[in-house]
């Protein structure tokens, strides 16, 4: 925001007047031609219909009659109308600054626009109050024009006051988290099928990591929350793959999935973020139930657990060898309430989420921690009924998250 | 043996319950169903997300029985629950799927499932309306085992796409509406309508012979608390003696019950207390159908019964075998009194068969 339009009239914005002091001296044609065009739609001006406060009318209407005199003749000098023009620029300036503040502000409600399903209302809301101040702006240039100063500087100064309004409202409104989880095994980004060394010597290779982050929520410092809604999202990296049980070819496409792009987030300062992997018992209890990208359709349900009602929460397939040992796959599939896990993560200074704002949260989801305290050479099959073993799996699952960094510039 | 103040089931209440019934299937003329309620029930439970309307239950009915559910298309819900059957099956380990493969479990009665929270014999499944699931994808029972292409299947019929949007609205053919209505149909399979029901409204003319009150009393005495309540069933998990330790499995195994869903040792061999109502029409009997005749089953109470850790408190005798103490007389009256179950209107009403394709 520009100080100088801020808050009402200063010594440094006041229009000029046509009562003002004027020195003598000769006057460019132009500047002159327009003085006497001011001279004339001050004759006939009604100030009652242009200005609406009493004070500024009672105020104008005596600088007209104080002004009429110097009409009859050509007596403005040239630094008289250089200063008028001086002040007729400056307000165009003024108008021209707001103008692109205007067109700012609507690319990036059209923007929002875009990419929120959530807020159309308040977006169409926004748009109109938009829409408002470019038309008063649009009178003002009029006036400019007609060199109607004090209209020009009354348009500002009510649409300047309702540029305000409508920044104080996009502070208020929703904004977006983009919340990043990427895959990497140790220091090096996840890709299938390589072959990584653990920590005890053996090596792995991944063929699919799937799992569901779900019910992201932004933490107050106050200990409240703002729970973002709909909040399933399958995070996956893949090859393409056969739905299994497959006769005939229905295949998922290879997927890098890292990125959750959550959209209306409740506009305020945020202390940390929660989120949890795995389906919440709500969904998780009942099939039928749907949100966000949670379906029963998903490959994250299996033919083989449907006999026990759960979505499966995390995959993990690959192949495995131990130093100087045999080589064999392993399929760690995890599931039920128990294994429903949440984690947090405070942040190290607070952030603010509004329309104006970006938050970029960049986490690293390290693989490798899936296999701590677990062996895939002794535990080849993870499914519903290793208890134990999907306990600790579980548990990898929820310290595999590090915070890389935390992003919240200006949009 | 008197009946405890025999009360008049809240039948307006019913009839607010499913008013509407006098659309679809449940026409008006015959009254809605089900007329009566268990004693004790007022209403139907149903999930806030589900609840019943007879649009929803009318689309259940049509699918329930309809064989383009399944892979094969030949296959429907009551191929292995009959509703002439209280919607059992007569085999013990069907091989009706599409698969003709025996399951590993006796496809039981569809009986007052809105009273039941935890389904199948060992309750893995939650809810009914995510109960079907499991038919329609198993490979040996309805054989969808990509539920996708399920889905591209029925959308590729208008008929079936139709009925859902007459339904649920334009739009609406989802594999959430079809476990929707499934379990709203399951809903209506009420049976309450027994001689004994009858007899314990206090209805004229209703009437149990005093072998049958004896079987009654005894019901109450030995075969409670598992059998009790008017659900004739605590829907609780028991191990009645049946195999071995050795024989529960582990981990996944069907053989091992309620334990392979809760992975608690102690859950081993438990399954889940059937309903003695229509019992008499439900042969076979047990989880495995392993028990041909309600005589059989009486036999195994009286002196079959193999000991096992996780065998149930109830059945220990002091100094003998486990087992329940029936005399020959006792079990007859058991039988007779057995028999008063028998809810012929809920084996024949017309509203739970097959509709008549138009």
């Amino acid at each position: 925001m520009s100080p100088q339009w801020g808050h009402g009239p200063g010594v440094a914005e006041r229009p000029p007047r046509t009562g003002d002091k004027m020195p003598r001296g000769k006057t460019p044609q132009s500047a002159r031609a327009r003085a006497s065009a001011k001279c004339r739609a001050m004759k006939m001006h009604t100030p009652a219909s242009s200005f609406p406060a009493m004070g500024r009318m009672l105020a104008l209407a005596m600088l007209t009659l104080l002004a009429l005199p110097a009409c009859g003749d050509d007596g403005a000098t040239d630094e008289q109308l250089q200063t008028v023009e001086n002040q007729r620029r400056q307000l165009e300036q003024q108008v021209g600054a707001l103008e692109t503040e205007v067109t700012q502000l609507k690319a990036q409600l059209a923007q929002q626009e875009q990419e929120s399903n959530a807020n159309q209302a308040q977006n169409q809301a926004l748009s109109a109050q938009l829409a408002d101040i470019a038309q008063q702006l649009t009178e003002a240039r009029a006036l400019l024009e007609s060199q109607d100063w004090e209209g020009v500087y009354t348009q500002l100064t009510a649409a300047r006051s309702e540029l305000d309004a409508l920044r104080a409202k996009l502070a208020a409104t929703d904004g977006s988290l983009e919340l990043n989880a990427a895959f990497v095994f140790g220091g090096t980004p996840l890709t299938l099928g390589q072959t990584y060394t653990t920590s005890g010597g053996a090596s792995v290779s991944f063929s699919q990591v799937r799992y569901w982050l779900s019910n992201v929520t932004l933490l107050k410092q106050d200990g409240s929350t703002a729970a973002l809604a709909d909040s399933y999202h399958l995070m996956e990296v893949i090859n393409a793959q056969s739905v299994e049980g497959t006769v005939d070819p229905v295949t998922l496409p290879a997927n890098r999935r890292e990125s959750v792009l959550a959209r209306a987030v409740p506009a305020g300062a945020y202390a940390g973020i929660r989120f949890s992997i795995g389906v919440d018992p709500t969904y998780n209890d009942n099939l039928s139930r749907q949100s966000g990208e949670l379906h029963i359709l998903q490959n994250m349900t299996s033919v083989s657990w449907m006999w026990f009602t759960s979505y499966i929460f995390t995959k993990t397939h690959g192949t495995f060898q131990p130093a100087g040992g045999a080589q064999n796959t392993f399929t760690w599939d995890t599931g039920t309430n128990a294994n429903y896990r949440t984690v947090e993560f405070a942040f190290d200074s607070a952030v603010t989420v509004n329309s104006q704002k970006r938050l970029t949260v960049n986490l690293r989801a390290d693989v490798a921690n899936l296999l701590t305290s677990l062996n895939p050479a002794t535990t080849p099959t993870i499914g519903a009924s290793q208890g134990a073993a999907s306990t600790t799996l579980s548990d990898n699952f929820a310290g595999m998250f590090s915070v890389v960094s935390v992003e919240n510039p200006d949009r | 043996m008197k009946p405890t103040a025999p009360r008049r089931l809240a039948a307006p209440l019913l009839a607010l319950l499913l008013g509407a019934c006098g659309e679809g299937p449940f026409d008006i003329e015959s009254g809605p169903f089900p007329r009566h309620l268990p004693e004790g029930m007022t209403v139907i439970p149903s999930p806030e997300d589900n609840p019943l309307t007879p649009e929803g239950i009318a689309l259940g009915r049509w699918l329930f029985h309809s064989p383009r559910l399944s892979s094969n298309g030949q296959v429907s819900c009551a191929t292995c629950h009959e509703p002439a059957r209280a919607f059992a099956d007569d085999a013990a380990l069907t091989r009706r799927g599409v698969s003709g493969r025996p399951l590993a479990r006796h496809a039981p009665a569809l009986i007052n499932l809105a009273w039941m929270d935890g389904l199948f014999w060992d309750g893995g499944a939650k809810n009914l309306e995510s109960l079907s699931l499991a038919p329609l994808t198993h490979p040996d029972e309805m054989g969808n085992t990509q539920l996708p292409l399920m889905m591209a299947r029925l959308e590729a019929q208008p008929e079936v796409v139709e009925r859902f949007e007459a339904t649920f609205g334009p739009g609406s053919l989802t594999l959430s509406n079809l476990l929707r209505s499934l379990a709203q149909f399951q809903r209506t399979l009420v049976s309450a309508d027994s001689r004994y029901d009858q007899w314990r409204r206090g209805e004229p003319g209703a009437h149990l012979a005093p072998q049958e009150q004896r079987g009654l009393a005894l019901v109450q005495r030995h075969c409670a608390p598992c059998h009790g309540t008017e659900l004739f069933t605590d829907n609780a998990y028991h191990n009645n003696g049946l195999d071995p330790d050795e024989a529960f499995g582990e981990d996944e195994a069907e053989s091992r019950g309620r334990g392979r869903v809760t992975q608690r040792p102690e859950d081993a061999g438990h399954y889940k207390t059937p309903t003695l109502r229509n019992v008499a029409v439900t042969a076979p009997y047990m989880h495995d159908g392993r028990f041909a005749t309600l005589e059989e089953v009486l036999a195994h109470y009286r002196g079959g019964m193999v000991s096992s850790t996780t065998l149930d408190a109830a059945f220990l005798q002091d100094g003998q075998p486990p087992g329940l103490p029936l005399t020959p007389e006792d079990m007859a009256d058991v039988l007779a009194f057995l028999q008063t179950l028998t809810d012929e209107q809920f084996l024949t009403e017309e509203r739970l068969r097959a509709p008549q394709e138009p």
